[in-house]
């Protein structure tokens, strides 16, 4: 059977909200839910996409190694759509998502003889609320990295606070201008990611945001806000554009950019970044 | 109910347990079995791979192509009957094992695929059964000696991702013939030496940034089995050059000793 063409970013925006919508599959227990949040440990919930653009395999890799020196934080990665669900966030202290709204589907397993693909999308009228709810009413952290902007809904925009523009080519970027007077980005120096996509966004309301860093594409030259965050109700969101390749998470200031931006969000006082050799997985 | 857009051929095709309790497809009567492994680590991006040689050989319905995700899951039983192994599978472990389940807490270390014993079988296969070897870029740096034997090449070097001329092709060969020069926007180029005169170079690459040349594909027989070598591939941008997907199409059925079919995207964006 001839195999579907998977979506593209640029094909997300262009579909209405109402196919979208129409596409939403809550699929609460379809597998087992993680275990509930044990007293006292911080729970992270991880949601990114893994697509032909996108391998989480890596970025799960690196956001495990940042924190891993915090054995009381449990991460949660959700590799397949199954396992998200409202309940999954429900008792989180931190989500971080790297996803775009594309409604593809990968299932992780041994053997395949297909593709597999299922109709999806992580910012689906079940989710997208939930998330909303839960940093504003509960108080949870959410740090948005990447493609997170790419939702495709305009109610996840206000609420991050950006209009999100396009990447151009996958280049070289220099991430510059970090905010010396906010606990994410003080002291933080300008650095180059090799390779990398660089979203570029506007910020909705400049009186409500706080730009924690901006951005310069080599190549194309474009100039943007790079990173930033903001208040909603009771919790925080910082939104973060580097993280197309690995290649970002290869540069110390922006894992420690990251392990900073996490604590921010949680509300919880930063702690120094770890030595690298105190961030091994294995 | 999640809408399923690809049924697997799983439960048609009645696959069963191997001896050692891991899953394998046996051939159908009549159909193309197709292995295919690849690399699925921080730099490597194994779900891009599986899509894009699917997308190749989408039109050949009965061509099987049984993907291994997992080094973990693979076994030489699943080798005994393919027709073709296409591997991108460079030395490294799985960064994780994925068959955890769809929510992982702690993760656990996957497996390597170049083990003693998928290399012996690998090697067998194709010099005493036949099956075609289609190797592509990251196999290249493989780490085993013997693999490199059977692709007849030394070991290779990477480079930074930058654009990749693919020149230099060869015209008097079936899987090349035709096909124009083009151009990768995005690549490691591998740049290797072949160790033997009587290999067919296939074409050639040049680096952009670093101005590097080597050449980039090659073919040979090795006992009763043909192989391709095949060094771009490291993204998916490789495998949106049309001329690339005309060579892939174009090597799987030289390795497998088939008449080359036309493939039904081809076209020289270039030259």
């Amino acid at each position: 059977m001839p195999i579907p063409p998977a979506p593209t970013r640029r094909t997300v925006l262009k579909a209405s909200l109402a196919a979208a919508a129409a596409t939403v599959v809550p699929t609460v227990g379809v597998e087992a839910a993680p275990r509930h949040k044990a007293p006292g440990e911080t729970k992270i919930v991880v949601m990114m996409g893994h697509d032909g653009m996108h391998n989480d395999v890596s970025y799960e890799m690196a956001i495990r190694s940042i924190f891993a020196s915090k054995k009381d934080w449990r991460i949660w990665a959700a590799r397949t759509n199954k396992v998200i669900s409202p309940e999954l966030i429900a008792d989180a202290d931190l989500i971080i998502t790297q996803r775009f709204g594309d409604p593809y589907e990968w299932n992780p397993e041994g053997l395949a003889d297909g593709v597999g693909t299922e109709r999806y999308t992580l910012y689906n009228d079940t989710m997208a609320p939930a998330m909303i709810a839960n940093v504003r009413d509960r108080g949870m952290g959410w740090l948005a990295v990447h493609n997170t902007i790419w939702n495709g809904r305009k109610d996840l925009e206000d609420f991050i606070g950006v209009d999100a523009e396009l990447h151009q080519e996958v280049q070289p970027v220099i991430y510059k201008q970090f905010n010396q007077e906010h606990p994410v980005t003080k002291g933080i120096e300008p650095f180059c990611v090799n390779l990398d996509e660089q979203f570029g966004v506007k910020i909705k309301n400049p009186g409500e945001t706080t730009i924690l860093f901006r951005s310069l594409a080599v190549h194309d030259r474009r100039d943007s806000v790079g990173g930033w965050c903001l208040q909603r109700g009771k919790g925080r969101v910082i939104g973060l554009l580097p993280g197309h390749l690995e290649w970002c998470y290869r540069v110390e200031a922006y894992c420690e950019v990251f392990w900073r931006a996490a604590f921010w969000a949680m509300r919880r006082e930063i702690e120094p970044f770890p030595k690298s050799g105190d961030r091994d997985l294995w | 109910m999640a809408e399923q857009t690809q049924k697997s051929r799983r439960s048609e095709s009645g696959a069963r347990k191997g001896v050692s309790g891991t899953m394998i497809w046996p051939k159908i009567s009549g159909e193309t079995k197709i292995v295919l492994v690849s690399d699925w680590n921080d730099r490597h991006n194994g779900v891009a791979f599986e899509i894009a040689i699917r997308d190749i050989f989408k039109t050949k319905s009965d061509w099987r192509i049984v993907a291994v995700r997992d080094a973990g899951a693979f076994t030489p039983a699943l080798l005994a009957d393919a027709d073709l192994l296409i591997a991108n599978r460079g030395p490294d472990a799985d960064l994780f094992k994925l068959t955890e389940g769809g929510i992982v807490e702690s993760p656990v270390m996957g497996s390597r695929f170049w083990t003693d014993e998928a290399t012996r079988a690998v090697i067998a296969n194709v010099r005493d059964r036949g099956m075609g070897f289609l190797a592509l870029h990251a196999t290249a740096d493989c780490g085993r000696t013997d693999i490199l034997r059977l692709l007849d090449i030394e070991p290779v070097v990477t480079g930074e991702p930058q654009p990749v001329w693919v020149r230099n092709l060869n015209h008097d060969h079936p899987v090349t013939s035709g096909v124009g020069k083009f151009h990768i926007r995005l690549d490691e180029q591998v740049a290797g030496v072949l160790r033997s005169p009587d290999t067919v170079i296939l074409f050639e690459t040049t680096g952009i940034h670093d101005k590097r040349e080597s050449v980039g594909g090659w073919c040979r027989t090795e006992g009763k089995g043909r192989v391709v070598g095949l060094l771009p591939g490291h993204a998916a941008e490789a495998y949106e050059a049309p001329e690339y997907r005309t060579i892939i199409w174009r090597a799987a059925h030289w390795a497998m000793k088939r008449d080359i079919l036309s493939y039904p995207e081809e076209r020289n964006t270039l030259y």
